[in-house]
């Protein structure tokens, strides 16, 4: 009789045990679902409350239907709507920090990022241009263009050398890639222009180029 | 349009399935599955796909023609076989046409659609050949065949999932907590292998084949191969995901990558139920395992496309894999692991490397390129660092050895107290979310 209760009462608790996983394991999926609910509908909502609201796309006929420009247009129309556009690009590039070892965050994120902390700049009441703006913009577009012409100057005789090179292996080819990387990666190197201003700004010239790899 | 697409995955399906739960009804969940799948596919293409779609009501008619003549068996192999040269030939002209057009280098990400319409006859034909095998009746209503066939979440679910397997979920949709759940975590893990490891991958090859070192070329032919084995997985997890969330519950399309199957497990792990589809269909349970073994290979290659050079790439994988089923694959199976890896990696990296190159001649002068003064190129290495963590991370990801250790030592942590068990279930929670978080943004930054 004894051993027949023991049996009993440990078939029972075996019984119990297994109901207790069974629910504990519905709980946790309820749980789950909740939090990648939530994650994936804030994740929805956020892209289509915060998207930009151009109207840009292509009409919708049978001929733009067919050729399929316009499901095209709604698609790019989706992607330049994207939100928070800087916010999205620098989180990308730090997602994109932690990938390995070596990689680096762009200044201009970092320097976005101190803006942001710093005052905001003021804005002037009246929307028509201040006419010693103007002046101020002519005489920094012949500046830019004086800039331009002897960078380029430079750069023809670099472009003279580089063809030179070309004429190698492709290792040497491959290395003069690298070098221009690394000279990418180094702004302090490119020419920087300091212009006479109304404000206590000063303004920067920055060029972007960007190496295909 | 692709599943990782922002429009897609934070537009279109939460749409689409918000809007199937409105009835519970099968019919409508299926009649909103047809109208959403034929946008999705025509998203861009609609001729091409309404041409592939015309394909199920001709298989329909096939099927219930075979139906009515059961008695004659050569009218049968007939249908069938008209069956087949329709839906092959919709598969070549109109999907592979998109090929075609694509540079010789072969890329998945290119042939997503033709693959997807290659899918879609391949059900059809499936289907048909289900019937003509007597295991299921010819279905009535066009419209249950036509969710089998143009189901979104079943284009990349495996090319062939039977109509035997769908056909409950079909007639009678079942959507739990559970299975939403799980279709969740599969979007979210799937989406992370096809936006973060994949483009990962993709660059390395891509720089490792663009500069010269002189074990470039291996390394780009590995990073090449297991970047499309992600993408693909993604894309099947992320179908399975959607399919779990819509009330279907697939079997998954591939297992993590091994040697202890050899080079034909490898061959079969990746679009299994496609594999199956083709071996069934090619008789290899009989006793002469070796000519049917290599047309089922050369078939499969051939689906992907039809071209040279995967026919030879068919061909030979076809003869391995009847090699290793006849005569050496038990004496291969009781040698060192170690040994059966480099086996398996030589031999997937000499036949399966032809996709990339496209063109015999290219890969004879590619494989043997071994020129350059470093082992590997400086912007090789520079590359290989700068995504170590994430090289790391997929290579655990991606082998069944590695996968199987990470998941014993969870189960090992879970089993110790109960504590534990909720941190583990909490991690993986996290983990979920943060790879999809990741994956948006880093979709959301490209497009940018």
């Amino acid at each position: 009789m004894e051993k027949e209760n023991t049996q009993l009462l440990s078939e029972n608790e075996q019984a119990i045990n297994r109901l207790k996983e069974e629910s504990d394991n519905n709980t946790f999926e309820c749980i789950k679902l909740l939090i990648l609910g939530a994650v994936f509908v804030m994740a929805f909502a956020v892209f289509i409350v915060f998207g930009g609201e151009d109207n840009d796309t292509v009409e919708l006929n049978r001929k733009n239907l067919m050729s399929g420009k316009y499901t095209e247009s709604l698609e790019n129309k989706y992607k330049a709507d994207i939100p928070f556009e800087e916010q999205v690009k620098s989180l990308s590039e730090r997602i994109s920090f932690c990938f390995g070892i070596g990689n680096k965050i762009s200044k201009k994120t970092v320097e976005e990022e101190a803006d942001s902390v710093t005052e905001e700049e003021p804005v002037y009441e009246s929307s028509a241009p201040d006419p010693s703006e103007k002046l101020l913009q002519s005489e920094e577009q012949t500046k830019h263009s004086e800039i331009e012409k002897k960078t380029s100057e430079t750069t023809g005789q670099q472009s003279k050398s580089g063809s030179k090179k070309q004429t190698d292996t492709a290792l040497s080819r491959s290395e003069e890639e690298e070098t221009s990387e690394e000279t990418e990666e180094k702004p302090q190197d490119e020419p920087q222009v300091i212009l006479p201003s109304t404000n206590n700004t000063e303004p920067s010239v920055t060029s972007v180029t960007t190496v295909k790899p | 349009m692709l599943y990782f697409d922002l429009i897609f995955i934070l537009g279109f399906f939460p749409i689409l399935t918000f809007l199937s739960f409105l009835d519970r009804s099968a019919e409508y969940k299926n009649l909103l599955l047809i109208v959403g799948s034929v946008l999705f596919l025509s998203w861009g293409r609609p001729f091409y796909v309404c041409a592939a779609l015309l394909t199920s009501v001709l298989d329909w008619f096939i099927s219930l023609l075979m139906d009515k003549i059961a008695g004659s068996r050569a009218l049968r192999k007939a249908l069938l076989f008209a069956d087949v040269l329709m839906n092959f030939s919709v598969t070549v002209f109109v999907g592979q046409d998109f090929l075609n057009k694509a540079p010789k280098c072969f890329s998945m990400l290119d042939s997503v659609l033709p693959l997807c319409i290659g899918g879609i006859c391949l059900r059809g034909m499936a289907y048909v050949f289900e019937v003509y095998r007597r295991e299921i009746r010819a279905e009535k209503n066009y419209f249950c065949l036509l969710t089998y066939t143009s189901s979104l979440h079943l284009l990349c679910a495996g090319g062939a999932v039977g109509y035997k397997a769908a056909e409950p979920a079909i007639r009678r949709r079942e959507i739990t907590i559970n299975k939403l759940s799980r279709g969740l975590t599969e979007i979210f893990l799937g989406m992370g292998k096809s936006a973060i490891l994949y483009p990962a991958f993709d660059k390395i090859s891509g720089i490792a084949f663009s500069s010269q070192g002189r074990f470039n070329v291996i390394i780009g032919i590995c990073a090449f191969l297991i970047g499309n084995y992600f993408l693909f997985t993604g894309l099947w997890d992320m179908s399975k995901g959607m399919g779990l969330a819509n009330g279907f519950d697939y079997p998954k399309n591939y297992s993590h990558l091994s040697a202890k199957g050899l080079f034909s497990g490898i061959a079969d792990s990746f679009n299994s139920s496609c594999v199956h589809f083709f071996k069934i269909a090619f008789r290899l349970d009989g006793r002469n395992k070796f000519v049917p073994t290599l047309l089922c290979y050369v078939a499969i290659a051939l689906w992907y496309k039809v071209s040279v050079t995967f026919l030879l790439m068919g061909t030979l994988a076809g003869i391995v894999c009847a090699v290793e089923q006849t005569t050496v694959g038990d004496k291969l199976r009781k040698v060192p692991a170690a040994v059966r890896f480099v086996y398996v990696f030589v031999l997937s990296t000499l036949i399966l490397s032809l996709a990339y190159y496209g063109d015999i001649t290219a890969w004879a002068r590619g494989l043997t390129n071994f020129r350059g003064d470093r082992l590997i190129s400086t912007s090789l290495e520079k590359v290989l660092l700068n995504h170590l963590w994430l090289i790391i991370i997929g290579l655990v990801c991606a082998f069944e050895p590695l996968v199987g250790g990470v998941r014993k030592i969870c189960l090992k942590a879970s089993q110790k107290s109960s504590e534990l068990c909720k941190a583990v279930r909490y991690a993986e929670i996290l983990f979920t979310v943060l790879v999809f978080a990741a994956a948006v943004i880093l979709s959301a930054g490209v497009d940018l």
